[in-house]
C-alpha cells in the first residue's frame, strides 16, 4: 500500500464531503420504500386478513423476514468483534461496513413482528411497565425473549457501531463548514484526540467486542425457539438453536460481500475493499456453507431416520412434496453453487464471492420459509392440513424491506465515512513498524 | 370442592350430522367468513367434524371425528401467549381473553389440534343474522384469537344460580351448546372431579383413550371407539 | 476552533518521532508527564506517550453487569408472582426463563455501563475545554502543557521552537 495517511484520508472522506444530495437512486428507493409503507397501513386498516396467512399456517412471509433480517444482523459482529478480538488486520476496511448492516438489519427485523401482529397497535403490551391493572408480559413465552434479546443487541450495535465513528466525526468537522461542521461537532461529542481518550475508547470496544458476542448468539438463539418451544413437528427440535445461529452468520457474512461490492464500485474504494478481503470473506463463507450443510443434513437424516408420522409428513412435503422445488433450489444457492466458487482459489474473486453471496442470501431466504411453513401446513391431524400463498401486500412489504436496507445504507454512506479512517492510519503506523 | 370440566365423545354414536357445530357458532357469536375465506382455509368454527374415509369403492367407510379445544391441562398454547391472553383457570379451561390478545398467532402455532382459530378481518353479520347474536358472548374484533371455551359462559351462569339457590351443581347442569345438540348424545359433559359423573365414568371406560395423548398435553376430553381406526379392537 | 486555556503552550508536531522529541523536551523541562497533552487524529499508544494507570472499565462493566442480571432476574421473578397466572404445566415462576431475562439484561447493563463510563471518563461532554487545531486532522500531533508556569514558560517555548510550530 503505497497511500499515505493523508491520501488515504482525502479517499475515504471524499463520499461524504463531494456527495450529491439528492440521486436517482434515493429517490428509486425511498418510493419503493413508501409502496412497502403504504401496503402495510393497508393492511392495518383493513385487517391482516389481506395477507394470504389462514389456518393451519398462521406465519408466513413476515416471520420469515424476521428471521431472515436478524440474520442478517449478525454480519456485523462476527466480521467486527471476533476479527478485532483476534486481531486479524484485514478487518479494517470492512468493520465499519459490517456494524451498519447489523444496526440497519435489526431495525428492519424488529419491525416484522409489529407488522404481523393481529392487533399491531397494542404492540407495547411486550414491554413491561407498571399499569393499573397489575399485568406484566409473560416471560415464559420465547416472543418476550425476543423483545429482551433484540433490544439489548440493537442498543449493544449502535453502541459498538457509534463509539468508532466519534474520531471520523471530528475529522469532518474540520473538513467541513457552516452548519454541517457544527452538526459532526455535536455529533463527535467533543472529542479531542488525546491519549486518554483513544485509550479509553479502544478499551470501551474492547469491552463491547467481548460483550457483543454473546449477546448476538443468544438472539438468534432466542429467535429459534420462537419455534423449536412448541410441538410442531420438525420444529420441536434441540438443533435450532446452534442451526439458527450457524444460518445467521452464513447469511450475514453474505450481505457484507454483497454490500462491501456495491461500495466499492459506487464510491471508488477499489483500493482499500481489496480482493484480498474478499478472499478472506470467501473462505468463511465457504466454511459457513460447510456447517450449514452440516446442520442441514444432520436435522433431515434425524427426522427421516426416526420415522414418527408427523415429523416425517412435514419432512416430505418439504423433499418430495410441493415444496421440492424451492428445497432443491434452496441446497442448490446455499451449498452447491456456491461451494466451487468458493473453494477453488482462482474462482475466489471479488466477481465469484459476489456471486455466491447473491444465491446464498437467496438460498437463505428460501431457508426460512422452509423452516416455518410446511411444518405448519403438515402439523398432527391430517384434517386440519393446509397450504399457503403470499398475497401482494406481503410481497410488497418483502421487497420494500429489501429497499429499506440499500436505502438506509446509501443515506449512511453520505453521511459517514464507511471506512474507518482512522482505523487505517492505525493499522498503516502498524505496518510502518 | 371445585369443579373440573371435562368431555368424552363417543366416536361410536356420533353420526356426523353437524348439529354441534350449528349450534356453537350460535351459542358463542362465531362469525360466518363466507366463501371465499372458507375456500382459503380461514373457518372458524370452534368445533369441527373430521370426516376420514377408509377402505376402497364400492365399500368405504365414513369415519367422523368431532374436534374441538382440548382444555389440555399441559396446553402448549399456554405459555406460550406473551400477554397472557390464554391461561389455564382453576377449574381446568384453558381460557382465552380477547382484550388481551395482540394476534402474534403463537398459539394457535403451538396447539397439535389446530382447533384455534383466528379474526382475519373485523366480523360481519348479513342483516337479520345479527339478531341471532348471543348477548351473553363478547363478539370479537380483527386480530383476535378464539377456540371454544366449554360454553364457560353456561358453566358461570349454572354455578351462579346454584349458589344463588344454596346449592351443588345437578348432574347435566352446565350444558354447553354442542352437547346440548347432540343427537345420539355422543358428546357427554361434566365434572371430572365428581367420579360419579357420567363424564368420569366415560373416561374411565376401556374404550377411551385422549386425542393425541402421546405428547404428553394431557387433554381433559376423551374419545370412545370400539375399534381403532385401522380395524384393530381396542 | 482552537480552544486554550490561558497560558497554554503548544507545538504542532508532523512525525512521530518529532513528537517524541517534543514530549521529551517538555519532560526534561521538569513538567509531570501526566499533565502533558498529546492530541492526534490516531491513537499513539504504542509509542509510549500513554501512561494512565490501571484500568478500572473492566470492573464497573462487570459491577453493571450485576446489578442489571439482578434486576432482570427481580423483574421477572416478582412480577410472575404478584400476578399469578397459570400456563399449562409450568410453575408461576419458571427459573430457568427468568434465567434468559436475567441474561439479557446482565449484559444490557454491561453494555450501557460501557458506554456511560466511557462517556464519562474519556471524557466526552466535558466542560473545560481541552486544546485543538484543525492541522490535527490532516495529520500533525499537537503536544504541550495546559498550563505552564511563568518561570519556565521562556525556556520551554525555545525548546519547542525547535521542534515545530508553536500554538499558544
Amino acid at each position: 500500500m503505497a497511500k499515505t495517511a493523508e491520501q488515504m484520508q482525502r479517499d475515504l472522506l471524499r463520499p461524504v464531503l463531494d456527495s450529491r444530495r439528492l440521486t436517482p437512486a434515493l429517490v428509486g428507493l425511498a418510493l419503493l420504500v413508501l409502496a412497502g409503507f403504504s401496503a402495510w397501513m393497508y393492511q392495518a386498516y383493513t385487517g391482516i386478513g389481506v395477507a394470504g396467512i389462514n389456518r393451519p399456517v398462521f406465519w408466513g412471509f413476515y416471520i420469515t423476514n424476521f428471521v431472515f433480517w436478524i440474520g442478517i444482523s449478525h454480519a456485523g459482529t462476527l466480521i467486527s468483534a471476533i476479527l478485532r478480538l483476534s486481531n486479524a488486520t484485514w478487518r479494517r476496511p470492512i468493520t465499519r461496513c459490517a456494524e451498519v448492516i447489523t444496526v440497519f438489519a435489526l431495525l428492519i427485523g424488529a419491525m416484522f413482528p409489529l407488522i404481523h401482529l393481529g392487533r399491531p397497535w397494542l404492540a407495547f403490551w411486550l414491554a413491561p411497565y407498571p399499569n393499573q391493572r397489575g399485568l406484566w408480559p409473560n416471560y415464559r413465552s420465547p416472543l418476550v425473549w425476543d423483545f429482551f434479546a433484540i433490544n439489548t443487541y440493537l442498543i449493544g450495535s449502535l453502541i459498538f457501531l457509534i463509539l468508532p465513528i466519534i474520531p471520523d466525526c471530528a475529522l469532518l468537522r474540520d473538513h467541513l463548514s457552516g452548519w454541517r461542521s457544527k452538526l459532526y461537532g455535536m455529533l463527535c461529542l467533543g472529542w479531542r484526540g488525546t491519549q486518554k481518550q483513544w485509550r479509553q475508547l479502544e478499551t470501551a470496544m474492547h469491552i463491547m467486542a467481548i460483550l457483543i458476542i454473546p449477546v448476538a448468539v443468544s438472539v438468534h438463539t432466542i429467535v429459534s425457539w420462537d419455534f423449536a418451544m412448541t410441538p410442531v413437528p420438525m420444529w420441536h427440535s434441540t438443533i435450532f438453536a446452534p442451526y439458527f445461529v450457524v444460518g445467521a452468520i452464513f447469511s450475514g457474512i453474505a450481505a457484507l460481500i454483497i454490500a462491501m461490492v456495491f461500495l466499492r464500485s459506487s464510491l471508488h474504494l477499489e483500493e482499500y475493499l481489496t480482493p484480498q478481503c474478499f478472499d478472506n470473506l470467501g473462505k468463511l463463507l465457504l466454511v459457513m456453507s460447510l456447517l450449514w450443510f452440516y446442520f442441514i443434513f444432520a436435522e433431515r437424516l434425524t427426522t427421516w431416520y426416526g420415522n414418527q408420522t408427523s415429523e416425517v409428513a412435514a419432512l416430505w412435503l418439504t423433499v418430495r412434496g410441493s415444496y421440492r422445488h424451492l428445497f432443491w433450489v434452496m441446497v442448490g444457492c446455499n451449498f452447491v453453487f456456491p461451494f466451487p466458487l468458493l473453494a477453488i482459489k482462482r474462482l475466489r474473486t471479488i466477481t465469484g464471492t459476489f456471486l455466491a453471496s447473491v444465491t446464498v442470501v437467496i438460498g437463505m431466504w428460501i431457508e426460512r420459509y422452509l423452516i416455518i411453513v410446511p411444518s405448519l401446513a403438515r402439523k398432527f391431524l391430517p384434517y386440519a392440513w393446509g397450504s399457503y400463498r403470499p398475497t401482494w401486500v406481503e410481497i410488497t412489504i418483502t421487497g420494500a424491506t429489501f429497499c429499506t436496507m440499500a436505502l438506509l445504507y446509501l443515506l449512511f454512506s453520505k453521511l459517514v465515512p464507511v471506512v474507518s479512517v482512522w482505523e487505517l492510519k492505525e493499522g498503516l503506523r502498524e505496518e510502518v513498524r | 370442592m371445585s369443579h373440573r370440566w371435562g368431555m368424552a365423545v363417543d366416536l361410536d354414536r356420533c353420526t356426523g350430522c353437524g348439529a354441534c357445530v350449528i349450534a356453537c357458532q350460535a351459542e358463542n357469536n362465531v362469525p360466518t367468513v363466507g366463501e371465499d375465506a372458507a375456500r382459503r382455509n380461514r373457518v372458524m368454527h370452534w368445533i369441527r367434524i373430521e370426516r376420514y374415509y377408509e377402505g376402497e369403492f364400492p365399500n368405504p367407510r365414513l369415519r367422523f371425528r368431532p374436534v374441538l379445544c382440548q382444555q389440555c391441562d399441559n396446553a402448549p398454547c399456554e405459555p406460550v401467549c406473551p400477554t397472557y391472553a390464554s391461561y389455564h383457570t382453576s377449574e381446568g379451561l384453558n381460557a382465552q381473553i380477547y382484550n388481551r390478545c395482540i394476534g402474534t398467532r403463537y398459539c394457535a402455532n403451538a396447539c397439535p389440534y389446530t382447533v384455534r382459530t383466528f379474526n382475519f378481518f373485523n366480523p360481519v353479520w348479513d342483516k337479520p343474522l345479527h339478531l341471532q347474536l348471543n348477548p351473553d358472548v363478547s363478539v370479537r374484533q380483527v386480530g383476535v384469537m378464539e377456540k371454544c371455551t366449554f360454553c364457560v359462559q353456561r358453566i358461570k351462569a349454572a354455578e351462579i344460580q346454584a349458589q344463588a339457590e344454596n346449592r351443588q351443581l345437578r348432574e347435566g347442569e352446565p350444558t354447553p351448546a354442542c352437547v346440548q345438540s347432540c343427537g345420539p348424545k355422543a358428546l357427554v359433559f361434566g365434572d371430572l372431579n365428581d367420579p360419579e359423573s357420567e363424564v368420569s365414568r366415560l373416561s374411565r371406560s376401556p374404550r377411551g383413550a385422549p386425542l393425541l395423548g402421546e405428547l404428553g398435553t394431557r387433554p381433559k376430553i376423551t374419545y370412545l371407539q370400539r375399534e381403532s381406526w385401522d380395524g384393530q379392537d381396542r | 476552533m482552537v480552544m486554550n486555556s490561558e497560558n497554554g503552550i503548544y507545538v504542532l508536531c508532523s512525525a512521530p518521532d518529532s513528537t517524541e522529541r517534543a514530549v521529551n523536551a517538555l519532560l526534561s523541562a521538569g513538567m509531570p508527564r501526566s499533565k502533558i497533552v498529546v492530541i492526534s487524529s490516531e491513537p499513539l499508544e504504542q509509542y509510549g506517550f500513554a501512561e494512565f494507570g490501571k484500568v478500572r472499565m473492566p470492573w464497573l462493566v462487570a459491577c453493571g453487569a450485576i446489578v442489571g442480571g439482578i434486576g432482570g432476574f427481580l423483574l421477572a421473578s416478582l412480577t410472575q408472582k404478584s400476578y399469578a397466572i397459570a400456563t399449562g404445566g409450568m410453575p408461576v415462576v419458571t427459573l430457568w426463563t427468568d434465567g434468559i431475562i436475567t441474561y439479557e439484561l446482565a449484559m444490557l447493563g454491561a453494555i450501557l455501563t460501557t458506554s456511560v463510563v466511557f462517556l464519562l471518563t474519556a471524557p466526552l461532554l466535558h466542560r473545560n475545554h481541552l486544546p485543538y487545531d484543525p492541522q490535527v486532522s490532516k495529520g500533525k500531533v499537537l503536544v504541550g502543557i495546559n498550563s505552564v508556569p511563568d518561570a519556565l514558560r521562556n525556556q520551554i517555548t525555545q525548546r519547542l521552537k525547535e521542534i515545530g510550530e508553536i500554538r499558544q
